[in-house]
């Protein structure tokens, strides 16, 4: 399911590897040498034991050496007491006995110094068997008596001395030697034992560590373990759970996994698709010969994206899908599955649809607003015109009616001829208004930095300038500064400061003021005076166009100026509004939104 | 049609109403006397390029023409145009008269090369104030060239 676990383990498993290896030479060496100790150990031993039994050895050899001359010695006696022919025989016999044992200590004695002492016992024993030998043949040619004068000349005796002494020089000798290789050999035993011991301790050391090793290598191998399985219950939960569906595909085109998401969409059980269906059945036919191709293409390339299908579920109905596909390769570049996501963008592609029809709706209507539009300048045109025209030959008739039959038409005639002239001004003025705001309405709004102080000032100017009553006082603050467009701007503020200037002319201390105040997000004016007024009952009134809260005579105007206003303003995306009592003046007030707004 | 030569101001105007109206401010003016009125563009035309009716006449160099824009047939516009675009008729001072607050026709016209613009007044003295001005301006003040 998750390709990242089994990429992760050869490298882990080599370090193990190389890790187990290293104990297991280290150990190997340990007990090689331990056991090279114990082998030379035991080898000295063996050598030190040898020359403890050579030692011995010699020693026998040196007592038969001694008892064969004791029985020579013994055998020439008895020869010589009883001149019988048996301790002849004996006496050859201790004599052969004891060359053997001479010989023998001879190949035994390695020693120099224990050499030079055998050669002269060798001297010596010589000696002895010819002085031997020399009473034998005086004993049988002389008789007993000779032979006691011979002895008693004392030489005999002295030889034996001689060669005890030699004997006991040798003896004394290799028994030292005795006594040093037992003690050598005592310690070679002890080292052979020591490393014995130190093998056996060693090997137990290591089979210790090892058991040691094997169960924290078990106890680790348990614990990742289980954080595998816990990481790939994790995986398999968010495969199944995820919001899109995933499925993949054998090269076939079967299922060979798919998530719960899916499954839920689709409608059918995971045993109804695996190894069973092919993904393509599920395809709707527009879709279908697309995929059949494209499948064979995305195995070679490895991916494909954005691919929009329509599925079919099994109970028949349809959704809409966006399928995005990796395809898995072997390490020899073949395919082994697909790796798919599938988003439902049914509704997505219905809320395009209702967008794309909102769309035409939108254009449509756009066309007709600019027909409407295109309508609307020819009216303001025809009524600009038309209606002008005749007004004018109203006006110009009742002037030459005047002028040319003054006699006739003198005393009420001559006011019904100012009415008529009076009338025809003002449905002048009112056509100019209605085609100012008609104009104002219209157009496009070139929105720049504007110093309101200034504009609100050049405005207040020209209201003064026009003012027919008594001129206000006029304080204008210190403005902040707008986003907006000028030319329509300038025209807020020259309806604003002319009624202010208007409506307080007939005070006795008329007083007009501007203020501002920058909000966060929008920048917000007031134009305040202290003139009539007005009703607060009627302030809805006040923006609409024609709708006026004072008679004609009173003050002039069309009741077109703040309809002009609220319009501009709200192109702007800013407010307007007003505050007012009877006889205590009136406050206008416009937001405009600030730039960064 | 004797003194079609002579005239000074050539009006152009389809209602008859504002023509009489635009000659009655001349003749206050003392202008009346020179002004010959035609009823539409295409006989404008005709009599400026002494064509049509008025073929075989010599041409004729009117002070100026005061042209209404708004026409039936061949409307001011169409009108200016065509003087302006031929070399015999260009720099014959033309006023536009119209009754349109309309910037449209206003830039319009001066794009074809107007020498001025009237919106007409609904009030008659101001439109007698006006025509008087105009007419001494183009006619007794200004030298035609040429």
């Amino acid at each position: 399911m998750s390709p990242g676990s089994e990429r992760g383990r050869p490298a882990a498993r080599s370090a193990i590897e190389r890790q187990a290896f290293a104990g297991f030479f280290s150990a190997i060496v340990i007990v090689a040498l331990v056991a090279f100790i114990g082998y030379a150990s035991a080898r000295r031993f063996i050598e030190t034991s040898r020359s403890v039994a050579h030692a011995h050895a010699v020693l026998v050899a040196l007592q038969g050496i001694q008892a064969a001359l004791n029985d020579a010695i013994s055998a020439q006696r008895g020869y010589l007491i009883t001149s019988s022919e048996n301790y002849t025989n004996d006496r050859e016999t201790a004599i052969s006995d004891l060359e053997t044992s001479v010989q023998l200590a001879k190949e035994l004695i390695v020693d120099n110094a224990q050499q030079a002492r055998l050669r002269l016992l060798e001297q010596q024993l010589a000696k002895r068997r010819a002085l031997l030998d020399e009473i034998v043949v005086l004993q049988q040619t002389e008789g007993f008596e000779a032979v006691r004068e011979r002895m008693l000349a004392g030489d005999t005796r002295r030889a034996d001395s001689d060669l005890r002494e030699t004997l006991a020089e040798l003896e004394t000798e290799e028994n030292r030697l005795l006594s040093a290789r037992t003690a050598a050999d005592l310690r070679a035993a002890r080292w052979m034992i020591g490393a014995l011991l130190g093998f056996i301790v060693t090997v137990v050391a290591l089979l210790a560590w090892l058991f040691n090793r094997i169960r924290t290598g078990t106890a680790e191998l348990e614990r990742t373990d289980a954080a595998v399985k816990r990481y790939a219950e994790e995986v398999h939960d968010l495969y199944n759970r995820a919001p899109c569906g995933y499925h993949s595909l054998d090269e076939n085109g079967v299922f060979v996994n798919i998530n719960d998401t899916e499954l839920q969409w689709l409608g059918y059980t995971r045993e109804e698709l695996i190894g069973r269906k092919h993904f393509i059945d599920l395809v709707t036919e527009p879709g279908r010969s697309g995929f059949a191709h494209g499948f064979s293409l995305y195995k070679e390339r490895g991916q494909t994206s954005d691919v929009e299908l329509d599925v079919i579920r099994k109970d028949g109905s349809q959704f809409h899908v966006l399928l995005n596909s990796t395809a898995i390769k072997d390490e020899n570049g073949r395919f082994v599955a697909s790796r798919t996501t599938l988003f439902d963008i049914t509704l997505r592609q219905q809320k395009e649809r209702q967008i794309a029809v909102l769309n035409e709706q939108l254009r449509q209507q756009t066309a007709q607003l600019e027909a409407a539009n295109k309508e609307l300048e020819s009216f303001s045109y025809s009524v600009s015109h038309d209606l002008r025209a005749p007004l004018r030959r109203i006006d110009g008739y009742a002037q030459m009616l005047e002028e040319d039959c003054a006699a006739q038409v003198a005393g009420d005639g001559k006011r019904y001829i100012d009415v008529i002239r009076r009338s025809c001004q003002r449905m002048a003025t009112l056509i100019d208004d209605l085609l100012e705001f008609s104009k104002l309405s219209r157009g496009e709004i070139a929105r720049r930095a504007i110093n309101m102080t200034v504009l609100a000032s050049r405005a207040a100017e020209e209201a003064l300038a026009a003012c027919q009553g008594k001129r206000p006082q006029l304080i204008i603050e210190t403005l902040p500064d707008a986003h907006a467009d000028p030319a329509l701007i300038q025209h807020v503020w020259g309806n604003l400061l002319a009624n202010a200037v208007k409506y307080s002319s007939k005070r006795e201390e008329p007083l007009v003021r501007v203020s501002g105040v920058r909000h966060n997000g929008s920048v917000e004016y007031h134009v305040a005076d202290n003139g009539v007024g007005f009703d607060m009952r009627y302030a809805d009134k006040l923006f609409g166009v024609f709708q006026r809260l004072h008679a004609t005579d009173e003050y002039e105007g069309t009741g077109v100026g703040l309809a002009i206003v609220q319009r501009i303003v709200t192109r702007h995306g800013g407010r307007v509004w007003a505050r007012g009592e009877p006889d205590r003046g009136a406050t206008f007030s416009f937001s405009l939104p600030a730039e960064d707004a | 049609m004797e003194g079609f030569e002579e005239a000074e101001i050539l009006l152009v105007e389809d209602s008859p109403e504002d023509a009489e109206i635009t000659i009655r401010g001349l003749k206050r003016a003392n202008l009346g006397n020179k002004v010959l009125w035609l009823k539409d563009g295409e006989a404008a035309l005709e009599y400026l390029f002494a064509d049509g009716q008025y073929a075989g006449r010599p041409t004729p160099r009117p002070r100026v023409v005061l042209l209404d824009l708004k026409m039936p047939k061949v409307d001011g516009l169409e009108v200016l145009k065509q003087i302006k675009a031929d070399p015999r008729t260009r720099t014959i001072p033309v006023v536009m008269l119209t009754t349109s607050t309309q910037e449209g026709d206003m830039l319009r016209s001066y794009d074809l090369g107007v020498n001025s613009y009237l919106v007409k007044p609904v009030d008659f003295k101001q439109f007698s104030e006006e025509i008087t001005r105009i007419g001494y301006y183009w006619v007794v003040m200004n030298k035609v060239l040429g």
